[in-house]
């Protein structure tokens, strides 16, 4: 097993698209940072002559309660009061609820996790390990380990961004940082490898890049809102699917997240991972190559 | 007799109606070339994805080293592979294609995959990315991909295909040089009959799913090779005379029929021999079985193959 992740994770390091993604994420993090700044100067200035004591940034930007206004897209919208210090935890929280992140990660992991089967190169290997099963979870293991890498790059981005952009590098609480940014974490790392194995799974990366992209744009909802319906019909009540899955976790995490926050969403995460990646083995050690 | 080293007992391979392979029983000796001929969807590929551990039996078993049923996963990894041309990373370069599979085998030897390019030819080759390579060269990367781990087992799946004569010829050397300097035995699938022709010490002969025919190079080559065919009416009367002549390499075919694998051009003087010894010869010609005739008439004809 650890053969198979060693070999992965050097595959990962060889591949073209890992560092192209991280260099068009840096701009696009960069250049929705200023877009951002921006609008937290025009609101800042406009809070000022209003006089007002807080002014709601935007009507998609999720409050503290976690309650969010499920729309079609992403936004990236910053959670800062306008004339208050925007700190790394800010920025970072604007960036990720609005799955901009997550987007950038999905992209790899599908195109990385279909590359062995779309070249043939799993030919090579798959007759001569003890374990099929167990390439799928070597695969699963690069994936969270990019994952990783990529959102602690992205703190860094932010770090910096902070710095150059508005003033003054603030981290913010890190009572409230380090809880979000680990249970936002575990749900990429969950995220990525339910892409891993919608990818094994259905042998296509075409396929599994739509589906990937449209989960990141909050397309499932349509599904989601016709399961809840039908679950209402059925008697079940008042269900919200949404905020029972990693998007809907990503985008609904509250900054100031409770214990019980993170723990759910940490059980999410598991739940998902388990069962993604033990479907994704499953089939991959019973399917023909 | 010689150790097998693989056997498969009623192999089949069904996908929905279709049996792609149908109880198919072959035996391959250790330290065997084995040429595995069939036509294009004769069942090679298939049988040869379920040796290699890519496809699971519908019905049978293989006994590979010794081993089978659950135990095969612990000889799989003896088993390197070239299944429907070479599956390579077009952007990575040769040796990290190796690397990789080095890495998954747990071989850490340093300069290992330059030593594995020397052998297939692909010495010196660079980091030029491997989407820049010819396809023979390709393809000598996919069999230095199989031979990663030093397996005991190599099988290839038309490993010739698509390679000019230059190509075709440096396949064949690479493989008969890891039969006789590595004793590694090989199962090497084809449809170029008399290129097999050049390196095999068995074959198997595959067609509609079903093996038709098992048999050593001596027995295919008495089969096709040029000879005298003799007809008459009596055969065991004309054992004698042939034995006066000296004639040693001779096979009594049928009731008709005799075959003289020697001296082709003494065909008058044999006959003459024959009509002294009051035995009437009806016919008598020198014959050339082509590998591809012989092939032709077991599968019932045709050209593909």
């Amino acid at each position: 097993m650890l053969n198979m992740i060693k070999m992965e994770i050097y595959r990962m390091l060889h591949t073209r698209s890992a560092y192209v993604i991280l260099i068009v994420l840096t701009g696009c993090v960069l250049f929705t940072n200023i877009m951002s700044r921006d609008e937290y100067r025009a609101d800042t200035r406009k809070a000022a002559e209003a006089s007002v004591d807080m002014v709601q940034v935007s009507p998609s930007s999720p409050d503290e309660s976690g309650e969010e206004t499920p729309n079609l897209g992403m936004t990236v919208t910053l959670p800062t009061t306008p004339g208050e210090q925007v700190t790394v935890f800010d920025l970072f929280a604007a960036n990720i609820q609005g799955r901009f992140i997550a987007l950038f990660i999905a992209i790899f992991t599908i195109l990385f996790s279909g590359a062995d089967m779309s070249s043939g190169y799993v030919k090579n290997t798959a007759g001569q390990v003890r374990s099929r099963a167990a390439l799928v979870a070597a695969k699963a293991v690069a994936v969270m380990v990019y994952t990783v890498f990529t959102i602690l790059f992205f703190v860094a981005i932010e770090a910096i961004s902070d710095a150059l952009l508005f003033g003054t590098l603030a981290w913010g609480d890190p009572g409230e940082f380090l809880p979000y940014l680990g249970a936002q974490t575990a749900l990429h790392c969950a995220f990525m490898v339910v892409l891993c194995a919608l990818t094994v799974i259905i042998r296509s990366s075409v396929l599994s890049m739509v589906l990937g992209v449209l989960l990141c744009q909050n397309l499932a909802i349509i599904l989601y809102g016709g399961a809840e319906t039908l679950l209402r019909r059925m008697g079940a009540g008042d269900v919200d699917i949404i905020s029972h899955t990693i998007t809907g976790k990503i985008a609904m995490l509250p900054l100031a997240p409770s214990a019980s926050d993170v723990t759910g969403a940490l059980l999410t995460a598991a739940l998902f991972l388990v069962l993604s990646a033990g479907l994704g083995a499953l089939v991959f050690q019973k399917r023909d190559v | 007799m010689s150790e097998m080293l693989l056997q498969t007992r009623a192999l089949t391979k069904q996908y929905g109606r279709h049996r792609a392979v149908d109880q198919v029983s072959m035996h391959i000796k250790k330290g065997a070339i084995y040429g595995f001929i069939g036509r294009n969807g004769a069942g090679k590929t298939t049988t040869l994805r379920m040796i290699s551990g890519l496809a699971s039996p519908t019905a049978g078993e293989i006994e590979l080293f010794g081993c089978r049923g659950r135990d095969l996963s612990r000889v799989r990894s003896r088993v390197g592979c070239l299944i429907e041309g070479p599956g390579l990373y077009g952007s990575m370069s040769a040796r990290d294609n190796l690397k990789m599979k080095s890495m998954l085998l747990g071989v850490y030897k340093r300069g290992y995959e330059e030593e594995l390019l020397d052998i297939v030819g692909l010495g010196g080759v660079g980091k030029k990315p491997v989407k820049r390579y010819s396809l023979g060269m390709k393809q000598r990367l996919g069999i230095a991909l199989a031979l990663v781990g030093e397996p005991d087992l190599l099988v290839l799946d038309e490993p010739i295909n698509g390679l000019d004569p230059q190509g075709i010829a440096e396949v064949r050397d690479t493989v008969l040089k890891l039969n006789r300097e590595r004793n590694m035995t090989i199962l090497i699938s084809s449809h170029i009959l008399e290129e097999l022709s050049k390196i095999a010490t068995d074959y198997g002969i595959i067609h509609n799913g079903t093996l038709l025919q098992e048999l050593t190079n001596e027995e295919l080559m008495e089969k096709c090779s040029e000879r005298l065919e003799v007809t008459l009416d009596d055969p065991e009367r004309a054992v004698p005379v042939m034995d006066r002549l000296g004639i040693k390499r001779y096979q009594v075919a049928d009731r008709e029929h005799i075959y003289i694998f020697e001296r082709l051009e003494e065909s008058a003087a044999l006959n003459m021999a024959f009509a002294k010894a009051g035995i009437p010869v009806r016919g008598i010609s020198v014959t050339n079985g082509e590998l591809e005739t012989y092939f032709l008439k077991l599968t019932g004809g045709g050209a593909d193959a």
